[in-house]
């Protein structure tokens, strides 16, 4: 087994609201390991976003903060970092590309600037004007130098996305991060900057953590896959074994709920109800409310069982749970 | 009948520039389309952001100012040069728009915009007008007491189903769909669109579904137009569309949507879409079509019959036993 590269254990993120101070994520924890891509899909408000923040420490302030948990990459807790050792850390180590674009470049400077600033800051390389040609020409500009001079709005979405996707591995990091990186595409580019992003990750070996809605995308190009709902990790595994057969009863429903452009039967199955606000987190499964199986011990909190391969937290696989703890944290370990 | 039926249908925008604020080019959003849609027929209009696919749907149903072309609702011919025209209409041509956040005025309670459209077009007596908007609420799966609340106090899919409330209360022929789902989570998505099936079965209605989802395209619709840079490169019944797509723009579409099979990799097609500005001369997808040949480069096809699809293509795809 490849070693972990990043660990997060318990990771929680709370808000400070008028009523108190709400957990808008609770306990997340997950593994990321060298060289892998790994996904991590839920609908909007589940704290997907929220958690690819805390691991740059890059949570809005003031309002939110990281409440408890670890982050731990190659062994170093990225909580404990100084200011100064975290903005060396930030982009060398590991590189964010957010969802739109057009708001993640300053519109006032051309984009040739604002990549030459990562290389002044960083004083990563010696010729950072070639090497910055070079990546332009990796993300599929044949003619950098246009680009160099163009300001970010006389650029497409799909070219500044690729021009993140430049600026985001230029640096080599070890772990790219990327939220919801062609939410805000069309199909077309969209399947152009994943292919992008995937051949760029297969090349130097990165990891990449894939945070999206697209159940998808994650299908197509992680690995492994995490469900988060209502600020938890509901279902975590291998992402083949996941789309054989989901255990939770929400991850079943988010795939039933999927149109599905490969099959003949038009019939969409939707989830009753909908998303709870996080003021209204219940104590125990957040998802009992629209969960067809919820009997009685979902009144508890469920943890982290871990059956047929994988991690899912809900009581219905209670029993399935190997009951000697030796065989369960073994089984807990392979799952991750 | 057929609800709408639209000719040679173009809706430009001007672009003024220079000191005088001259007229020095058009934006061509909707570039001579022709598009039918019968009763209780469910047709979706597909393509990419800024193919020009909510701009049609709105000049259909007389929201934005048509340039030229012919449209008929209803077997009327419209006088497309005044606003007007369309007035008698706007009660069976209902359209809801994608992002629920903004189609609801914040300052009025549900019950006011689900009234308003009522009053106006004189839908019942002023007494029973709480009755019927309870019915309407009912109707839509919300619970009656939402009626004095505000649009705020609700979630994404609550609002969309407010705002189909509002569109069905006016018992509508027609209602056009603009992207009603994408700003919606995929658990509540699937409610939506089986609201909507439902209340289209029970009230006979025909709707027209704008997006750019072709899954949902897929599940739902009886015939799909394929629209690319304002003009429609393909018209097919759902089956043939799918099993057998006929212009290289659409096998493209099909082909990069990323599926749950992780055994189909998604294929990508090469470039950007122009700008409707600068529309290129001779075929519109010249620019990223496989298939190119010179013949493409002269004048953009005419949509003609090629098996039981219409295709604008000089070289459109064929298979086996067509």
């Amino acid at each position: 087994m490849s070693n972990t590269l990043l660990h997060v254990e318990d990771l929680s993120v709370g808000f400070r609201l008028d009523q108190g101070t709400v957990a808008v994520t609770d306990s997340v924890s997950f593994d990321i390991y060298e060289g892998e891509v790994f996904g991590l899909a839920g609908e909007s408000g589940c704290g997907k976003t929220i958690t690819a923040l805390a691991l740059l420490r890059l949570l809005p302030k003031p309002g939110s903060m990281i409440l408890s948990g670890k982050i731990l990459f190659k062994g170093t807790d990225i909580l404990t970092l100084t200011l100064p050792q975290l903005r060396d850390f930030r982009g060398r180590e590991i590189s964010m590309i957010f969802q739109e674009p057009s708001a993640a470049l300053n519109p006032l400077l051309p984009v040739g600037k604002q990549m030459h600033e990562l290389f002044e800051y960083h004083r990563a390389a010696d010729r950072p004007a070639e090497r910055i040609r070079e990546i332009l020409n990796r993300v599929g500009f044949p003619d950098p130098d246009r680009i160099l001079n163009s300001y970010p709005h006389e650029l497409s979405g799909g070219m500044l996305q690729r021009i993140m996707i430049a600026m985001a591995v230029v640096l080599r990091p070890s772990l790219i991060i990327a939220d919801e990186p062609t939410t805000a595409l069309d199909v077309t580019v969209q399947a152009q900057i994943m292919e992008l992003l995937y051949e760029m990750q297969q090349a130097a070996g990165t990891s990449v953590l894939l945070i999206t809605h697209n159940l998808c995308l994650i299908a197509q190009y992680a690995k492994r896959i995490a469900i988060m709902y209502a600020g938890r990790i509901v279902e975590s595994g291998e992402c083949g074994v996941f789309l054989d057969k989901p255990l939770h009863p929400y991850s079943q429903g988010l795939l039933r709920a999927l149109p599905d452009l490969r099959s003949d039967d038009p019939t969409l199955f939707p989830i009753p109800g909908q998303v709870p606000q996080p003021i209204d987190y219940a104590s125990g499964c957040r998802f009992i409310d629209r969960c067809p199986h919820a009997f009685a011990p979902c009144k508890n909190k469920p943890p982290l069982f871990s059956a047929q391969n994988r991690l899912v937290a809900c009581y219905l696989y209670e029993n399935e749970t190997h009951s000697d703890d030796h065989g369960a944290s073994e089984n807990r370990e392979k799952a991750l | 009948m057929k609800m709408i039926e639209a000719k040679d249908l173009r809706t430009w925008f001007p672009i003024s520039g220079g000191v005088f604020g001259r007229t020095i080019g058009y934006v061509r959003a909707v570039d001579g389309v022709d598009l039918t849609v019968s009763e209780q027929e469910i047709v979706s209009i597909v393509g990419e952001s800024g193919c020009g696919k909510s701009t049609l749907g709105q000049s259909l149903v007389g929201l934005l100012p048509v340039t030229s072309g012919s449209v008929e609702l209803q077997g009327r011919t419209l006088d497309i040069s005044m606003a007007k025209s369309w007035r008698p209409f706007r009660k069976d041509f209902q359209i809801i728009f994608q992002d629920p956040f903004t189609s609801l005025n914040p300052r009025h309670t549900i019950f006011r915009i689900l009234s308003e459209p009522l009053r106006i077009h004189h839908i019942c007596k002023a007494n029973l007008i709480r009755d019927y908007c309870t019915q309407l609420l009912l109707k839509v799966g919300l619970s009656p007491e939402y009626l004095d609340r505000f649009p705020h106090e609700f979630s994404g899919g609550q609002r969309q189903r407010i705002a189909i409330a509002r569109s069905i209360g006016l018992r509508p022929r027609v209602i056009i769909c603009d992207e009603v789902v994408s700003a919606l989570d995929v658990s509540v998505q699937a409610q939506i669109i089986n609201l909507l099936l439902d209340l289209k079965r029970e009230m006979g209605l025909s709707l027209v579904f704008i997006t750019h989802d072709l899954s949902l395209v897929k599940a739902i619709s009886d015939r799909v137009y394929v629209m690319y840079l304002g003009k429609i490169v393909e018209e097919a019944g759902t089956k043939d569309l799918f099993s057998r797509p006929r212009h290289p723009y659409t096998e493209a579409l099909l082909q990069s949507i990323p599926t749950l099979d992780r055994a189909i990799r998604p294929k990508t097609l090469g470039g950007d879409v122009p700008s409707p500005v600068n529309v290129p001369v001779g075929c519109v997808f010249q620019g990223r079509c496989p298939y190119v040949q010179a013949t493409c480069r002269t004048v953009h096809p005419e949509i003609r019959e090629v098996g039981a699809s219409k295709v604008a293509c000089y070289f459109p795809l064929t298979y086996n036993n067509d």
